[in-house]
């Protein structure tokens, strides 16, 4: 009996079109903008569930949110999660990545997880530190990025996916992964099982206790300003026949731009 | 002289402008031109007009009819159509770089998007959704332009609920076969457009009864509504459709351009479904599948809540297509994707219907998605299917036979039926017996079938032809469509232009007679639906 956690956040769609917040500090963050699973903690909660169906066990997700989150999290229960922890407070989710993970790390010393898994990185603010700072915090040991899995009782053999060829290590539990594309592919919740998901049991706190130790009055690293990259000249598509398409981009190439 | 791009060789640079998707038939032009605004196109008809010379108008090409296809003389490219003058805002779309001239005049609870003919279906749906809004016609192919949408009155799965684009067009800009321009819109729009939408126009149509009357220098044109009775069914672009409630913009609304080029559109968007569902159903058999389907037409009919956006069959070949692509897709015997809008307040209670429903159909697998990230996904799936079949059918190097029939809801399972009969028995004698003989997909919430014959050799193709035409009589003698939603564009059965099995010789003389009170030496979209 595996018990098993993973560690989810809520990010904006990855096509979202930002716009700048008028003191540049961050982007704006209204209603427009809908909030998804991260990609890769769907790939650590897919992993985690199938885990679970192998070995028995549960799968309790645990986030720290800034009150966007409650889809997400229902979703993920949809998925096949059993319970979730939300520590719902926009000051310790507006941490630094360091406050961030001080938080996860004393939430999960309480939940005595033998496996944790989380996306290699959040596509947000795609720091890839969350993960491994709370194995370093916790003392367990971590693998980042696999990309294979098999689980067994009180060990795994992870996958990763090194420049030119694949490793393979054995760890002992507990201990931490976080997950890269390639894994697995995440599945879409039943119909019945979406309605099952409001039964579940979602243990909310304000995390209030926090605040000392990893609020944003901690932060030792601050988000001073956003800009965007320089536009890029407007692209042409050609189409057609690869032929055609040839011919009028050679055309362009000659009589437009007059590089060749 | 005209000041419009020109390109004489057309077969040497723009082979592709002389065919569609459908491989029916390859063309022939002299000359291809690339008006960038309404001036230039009254231009290039003024000049084919005086020397007789036949125009065939092309948009994204992503037809599946030939309605593109030239048969000689000049191909009007709409491609640079993409800046309304009247237009005033520019928005590039992110997805294809691509910039556009548009207006959005907006209102409470909807918004007019006046667009030019270029502009893709995809980018309309990019755009709406970045700016709050929602367009409600989604035709699987997205790369069509909103000309060639409007041309031919597309329609996709969420026409179940939303209807054709015709329902989303409100107001139009076209020119004529002999260069003059017109501007209309339907009634109720008349205050919601601006003054300059109708500026600088020379002719002016107005509806009498069942007539139309195109008023120009002080002469009269009539054109009496089609005698024919129209088939009874939700889905219908077979000639033309001209009803009761039909205002003088629907003469350009699916009828394959033969009465003139559209120039300008104006369209209705309105606020998007707080909450989307996109429930994939997978069925032990067609007879869960024919439940699902049964259920959510139930509910159109009465009005009952709630009413699904979509509701679309696939038979087990689709899901196979389906599967190759993503592994979390069972190998089921058939599918439903039915897509279900929902306000927040009755989000539990619309999940809640389909979960008992399906529950008591005794269907137990399904996938759902949620986010528009998602949906997307679903829908990219879906496309698969009509995208892998055309390439088995460019490998096959014969055309695609598809029927496009759509019949009283009464009549679907017996369609369903008829077209799974008919495929196994064309399998069962193609030549080589691995290869993928047919697959069937429909828009069942409308009762409307594809049915798509993958013949390799020309003895295939012939009787794939021959049961489509037996299909087709069914179809007809039970109150059904042999165009639900591609349009007759060119397609020819036994030798004769499709139309002649809708509506009979008569029907057929009716139409010619009324193309050519507006285009008299027929130059203008030769071959389409009238086959002249
Ligand atoms: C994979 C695939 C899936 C498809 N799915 C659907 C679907 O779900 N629903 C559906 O309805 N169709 C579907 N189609 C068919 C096709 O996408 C539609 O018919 C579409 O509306 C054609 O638009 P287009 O811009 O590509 O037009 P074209 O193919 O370029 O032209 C179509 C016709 O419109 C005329 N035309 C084009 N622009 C103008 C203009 N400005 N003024 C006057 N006439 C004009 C042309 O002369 C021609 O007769 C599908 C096609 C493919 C390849």
């Amino acid at each position: 009996m595996m018990k098993i956690v993973v560690m989810l956040k809520a990010v904006p769609d990855t096509e979202t079109r930002f716009q700048i917040r008028e003191d540049e500090k961050d982007v704006v963050y209204d209603d427009s903008i809908e909030w998804i699973p991260s990609p890769y903690d769907e790939y650590a909660l897919e992993a985690a569930i199938q885990t679970k169906e192998k070995l028995g066990g549960t799968v309790t997700l645990l986030t720290l949110g800034k009150g966007v989150e409650s889809q997400v999290i229902r979703k993920a229960l949809a998925m096949g999660a059993d319970d979730a922890v939300l520590v719902n407070n926009e000051d310790l989710a507006n941490s630094d990545p360091l406050g961030i993970a001080k938080v996860l790390a004393k939430e999960l010393e309480a939940l005595q997880p033998d496996l944790v898994f989380a996306g290699r990185l959040a596509t947000d603010t795609a720091d890839s530190f969350v993960g491994p700072a709370v194995g370093e915090l916790l003392n367990m040991p971590v693998v980042a990025e696999i990309s294979g899995l098999e689980a067994e009782e009180g060990k795994i053999i992870v996958t990763r996916d090194a420049t030119a060829r694949k490793e393979k290590f054995e760890i002992t539990l507990p201990a931490i992964v976080t997950t890269d594309k390639g894994l697995n592919e995440p599945r879409y919740p039943k119909l019945p099982d979406i309605m099952k998901a409001k039964r579940k049991k979602v243990d909310e706190k304000d995390g209030s206790g926090y605040l000392e130790f990893a609020g944003t009055a901690n932060r030792k690293v601050t988000q001073i300003k956003v800009e965007f990259p320089p536009a890029k000249k407007g692209g042409v598509i050609f189409t057609g026949d690869l032929d055609e398409a040839v011919e009028k981009l050679v055309d362009a190439l000659h009589n437009k731009e007059k590089v060749i | 002289m005209l000041s419009v791009k020109i390109e004489r060789d057309v077969v040497g640079k723009y082979p592709s402008y002389l065919n569609d998707e459908s491989g029916l038939v390859s063309g022939n032009a002299d000359k291809i031109f690339f008006p960038e605004n309404e001036n230039d196109v009254k231009d290039i008809m003024k000049k084919a007009q005086n020397g007789k010379i036949p125009v065939t108008i092309s948009g994204g090409g992503t037809g599946i009819s030939g309605g593109r296809v030239p048969l000689n003389g000049w191909i009007l490219a709409t491609d640079a159509m993409t800046k309304l003058d009247i237009g005033n805002m520019e928005w590039t779309d992110p997805e294809f770089n691509e910039t556009f001239q548009i207006s959005l005049i907006e209102f409470n609870n909807e918004a007019i998007l006046l667009a030019p003919v270029a502009m893709r279906l995809k980018s309309i749906q990019n755009f709406a959704r970045e700016n709050g809004w929602f367009y409600p016609p989604d035709p699987t192919e997205r790369s069509a332009f909103i000309g060639g949408n409007v041309s031919t009155n597309a329609s996709g799965a969420r026409s179940f609920k939303y209807g054709s684009t015709k329902k989303w067009v409100v107001g139009l800009r076209a020119v004529l076969p002999d260069g003059s321009s017109v501007s209309l819109c339907r009634w109720e729009y008349r205050d919601k457009l601006p003054e300059q939408f109708f500026q600088n126009t020379d002719v002016t149509i107005t509806k009498d009864g069942r007539k139309f009357i195109i008023h120009k220098l002080g002469k009269e044109i009539v054109l009496p509504f089609p005698t024919y009775e129209l088939p009874n069914v939700t889905k219908n672009v077979a000639g033309l459709v001209w009803t009761d409630d039909s205002e003088p913009l629907d003469i350009f609304i699916g009828s394959n351009g033969i009465f003139g080029a559209v120039t300008a559109v104006a369209l209705k968007l309105i606020r998007p479904p707080q909450n989307i569902l996109s429930i994939l159903i997978f069925c032990k058999n067609n007879i869960q599948a024919l439940e699902v389907i049964k259920l959510a037409q139930n509910q159109r009919r009465t009005q009952n809540f709630p009413i699904p956006m979509s509701v679309e069959y696939l038979d087990d070949r689709a899901v196979e297509i389906m599967h190759g692509k993503d592994h979390t897709i069972p190998n089921a015997k058939a599918a439903i994707i039915l897509e279900q809008d929902l306000t927040d307040d009755l989000l539990d209670n619309g999940i809640e219907f389909w979960v008992n429903s399906l529950d008591k159909l005794g269907i137990e697998s399904s996938s759902v998605a949620q986010t528009h990230k998602e949906i997307e996904h679903h829908k990219f799936l879906r496309h698969l299917i009509p995208e892998t079949i055309n390439l088995i059918v460019r490998k096959n190097g014969q055309p695609k036979l598809g029927t496009d029939y759509s019949v009283p809801d009464q009549y679907f399972p017996e369609l369903l039926e008829l077209a799974k009969t008919k495929g196994d028995e064309f399998e069962s004698q193609r030549s080589d017996q691995s290869r993928l003989g047919y697959a069937i997909w429909a828009h069942a919430g409308d009762s409307h079938l594809h049915l798509n014959f993958l013949p390799a050799t020309l003895e295939e193709v012939k009787r794939a032809k021959q049961m489509m035409v037996e299909i087709m009589s069914y179809v007809v003698s039970v109150g059904g469509s042999i165009a639900a939603e591609h349009g007759l564009g060119k397609k020819k059965f036994n030798g004769k232009p499709a139309i002649v099995f809708q509506y009979g010789e008569k029907g057929l003389q009716e139409i010619r007679n009324l193309k050519q009170k507006v285009d008299p030496t027929l130059l203008l979209n030769r071959g389409n639906i009238i086959g002249v």
